[in-house]
């Protein structure tokens, strides 16, 4: 059987300059998700297997999906849905169509500045592993992918993923390939239309970003005000700033657990 | 077999009524946009006068989409302290069939556009038309395109990618080209309230103006426009290339400084400027018209140099969409008959000559250049206003002078020598008269 890979993308229709609603005309979808859909075509490629991008929006995205899909993707799967949906709800959706596909791209981002948690439900939902913000991939072995992964600062780590695995990638990771203008005039991508189905009563609670609570600090001690700053600063104190640590994984979890409650971030 | 009967290069107002007469002859047309989709990449100042659209979209109002009806058209002359307006309102042009009306160029465009996808032609934007086929003989067979494996071809190739074209350069169809015959039109738009816009410029509902300015361009040879639209403004200028270059003033500096002319701040003040374009004007018209068919290949529209700048007239995407339609026609009848040569297309200079494209054009040919030039731009206004503060300056105890005393002394004080004066007064009788 062709091995499929999956490409979930977003399409944002835009706010135009004279109007106040929302306009086709103006939509995009976001470099990371055309990225996820170039490295899908390049894995494609090596592997001989098929492209179906999946996503759900609205019926006025149609012709940006196909345009899209001229690029090289085999099919198109639009789950038609106007209005908001939530990420998990989204993500059950995509995951109907994703069930066959050993591997599912996503863009780290969209154009919406969204949650970026449907990767995590999706994730969830297949019981596939998941990796964000991915730069590259440093090694291709059988099932498993080595990728290069964005840490802040600067930093880089290599994360090992095997099959069935959601990898959102970030948009300087490829750019993607400009569709010919035979597949531009006449569009070979196999259309699935599907519609939004309800969402399931399943509540999955109330979710609220995480903010720490205020802490009342001391004003700083010191004759002048350098030393107040020094002392607000810690700048001349013995205190460590940073620790190397090495630990198994599960003690370093509960080491991080303890220092952020010790700290006062963590109740 | 060609891949299409026609392809059309370029979707602005030219392309696409051309791909809609074609659409709906039942031939087979592809509408080649460079823009993401049509209008995006196009502006203008923001008057459009649809009356030909009678003959492809009935009852085109109905559905275009429209910021205002213009009902009110002024003409005003500045100096840099003093406003001369004339000033004209109809209430007829705020009722159907209507004359002109403001409206934004990506909602016209993409409308037009629309009809002629409705009618049957394939729409294809993002796509850059890079240059023309020939066969051996040099008759045009199809384009090249910016994408991979991207050549079409086509028994007819009608050109409408708008000023300097390429495609016609590229055809040897534009023999001299000079910077004179070109100038740059710049403009800001300016968000205002629908309410605030009706007070300023005495207008109730969907009622529009359409103000012309002959100078309050720092100098440089050109004249300026102020549109509305329903809750914008649209201020611009449009500047004669040489003499802008020949300055140091940037565009923008010139029309901040039309905005903080006293006739014209208390219309702007309070606005936010939400939108800055600019965009060359074919201006010379019958001058720098290109030749206008070759072998396989139609040129129509900007493309052609079609539009017309008369100083109270600035009129293209009329004239763009006339010479679309008529490419469009001719390009059909030479398929039908099987000769799309040159002398097969000749119906669409025919079409031309017989209507307001090469009529208002030839009768109006003298009109650009004596519009644009030194005398009209800078030495008539001052003339003109002039005459009329003598007239209502009150100087008392001085009786009150004659007309031709002020226009003789006036004339005198800023050195217009009688022979000019007549010499441009014949002109302009021929011209406009
Ligand atoms: C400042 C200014 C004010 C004006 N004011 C008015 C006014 O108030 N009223 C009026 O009637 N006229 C006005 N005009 C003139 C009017 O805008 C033009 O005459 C009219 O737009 C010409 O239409 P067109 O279809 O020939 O060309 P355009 O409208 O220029 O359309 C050309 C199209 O071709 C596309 N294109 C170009 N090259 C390529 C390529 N290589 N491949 C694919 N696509 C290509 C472009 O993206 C564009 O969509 C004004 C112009 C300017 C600049």
């Amino acid at each position: 059987m062709t091995p499929i890979i999956g490409v979930c993308v977003k399409w944002i229709g835009s706010q135009p300059t004279s109007g106040h609603e929302a306009d086709a005309r103006f939509a995009q979808f976001s470099a990371s998700d055309q990225a996820a859909l170039e490295v899908s075509l390049q894995r494609a490629e090596q592997q001989s297997a098929r492209v179906r991008v999946v996503s759900v929006a609205p019926i006025a995205a149609r012709s940006h999906l196909v345009a899209l899909c001229a690029s090289g993707a085999h099919e198109l799967v639009h789950i038609a849905a106007e209005g908001q949906s939530s990420s998990a709800h989204v993500a059950h959706e995509l995951a109907q169509h994703l069930r066959d596909c050993a591997s599912v791209w996503c863009g780290d981002y969209s154009l919406d500045r969204g949650s970026g948690s449907v990767p995590a439900f999706l994730a969830s939902t297949l019981g596939a592993q998941q990796a964000l913000g991915i730069v590259g991939i440093s090694a291709t072995n059988n099932n498993s992918l080595d990728l290069l992964r964005r840490l802040d600062a600067g930093r880089r780590e290599i994360v090992r993923v095997m099959e069935p695995f959601i990898i959102s990638v970030e948009g300087s990771m490829a750019t993607l390939r400009r569709a010919s203008l035979a597949s531009t005039l006449r569009p070979t991508a196999n259309i699935i239309e599907a519609s939004l189905a309800e969402p399931s009563t399943l509540s999955l609670g109330d979710f609220s970003p995480f903010r720490p609570r205020p802490r009342t600090v001391k004003a700083p001690a010191g004759e002048t005000a350098l030393d107040r700053i020094k002392a607000a600063t810690s700048a001349n104190s013995p205190q460590k700033h940073s620790e190397i640590v090495t630990l198994a994984p599960e003690d370093a979890a509960q080491y991080i657990v303890e220092r952020l409650t010790e700290w006062g971030y963590l109740s | 077999m060609p891949d299409f009967d026609v392809i059309v290069v370029g979707a602005g107002p030219a392309g696409s009524c051309a791909a809609l007469t074609i659409a709906r002859t039942g031939k087979s047309v592809a509408l080649i946009e460079r823009g993401p989709f049509p209008g995006s990449k196009n502006m203008y100042g923001g008057v459009v006068y649809p009356r030909i659209l009678d003959a492809l979209i009935p009852e085109w109002w109905n559905e275009m989409p429209v910021q205002r009806w213009v009902t009110r058209r002024s003409t005003m002359l500045l100096t840099d302290t003093q406003s001369l307006s004339i000033d004209f309102r109809s209430d007829a042009w705020g009722d159907a069939p209507y004359n002109g009306a403001t409206a934004f160029r990506p909602d016209f465009d993409n409308w037009l556009a629309n009809k002629a996808v409705e009618a049957g032609a394939t729409l294809v934007c993002s796509t850059t038309v890079t240059g023309l086929i020939t066969n051996a003989n040099g008759a045009v067979i199809g384009i090249h395109t910016d994408r991979p494996d991207g050549d079409l071809t086509a028994s007819v190739v009608i050109a409408c990618d708008g000023v300097n074209s390429f495609l016609a350069k590229e055809h040897g169809m534009y023999p001299h080209t000079d910077a004179a015959h070109f100038t740059l039109g710049v403009k800001e738009t300016i968000t205002l309230s629908k309410d605030i816009i009706d007070e300023r410029f005495a207008v109730r509902g969907n009622q529009g103006v359409d103000i012309e300015i002959l100078g309050g361009t720092s100098g440089v040879n050109g004249g300026g426009f102020i549109y509305t639209n329903l809750d914008s403004l649209s201020v611009g200028v449009v500047l004669k290339l040489p003499k802008l270059a020949a300055q140091s003033k940037r565009p923008e500096e010139i029309i901040a400084g039309l905005k903080s002319h006293s006739a014209i701040a208390p219309l702007v003040e309070g606005g936010t400027v939400s939108e800055y374009s600019a965009h060359l004007i074919p201006e010379a018209g019958l001058k720098m018209m290109p030749t206008l068919l070759d072998d396989g290949l139609l040129v129509a529209g900007d493309a052609a140099a079609m539009c017309l700048a008369a100083g109270i007239w600035l009129e293209g995407v009329n004239f763009a969409m006339a010479s679309g339609m008529y490419a469009a026609q001719a390009a059909c009848e030479a398929i039908e008959k099987g000769n799309t040569s040159a002398k097969g297309l000749s119906l669409y200079k025919k079409l031309l000559e017989d209507t307001f494209v090469l009529r208002d054009h030839r009768k109006l040919r003298r009109a650009p250049q004596l519009v644009l030039s030194d005398r009209v731009q800078h030495m008539y206004p001052a003339l003109i206003t002039s005459v009329v503060q003598g007239m209502f300056h009150v100087n008392n105890p001085l009786p009150k002078p004659g007309l031709r005393k002020i226009l003789k002394d006036e004339r005198r004080r800023l050195g217009i020598r009688t022979i000019d004066l007549a010499k441009d007064a014949i002109t302009g009788f021929r011209s406009f008269g």
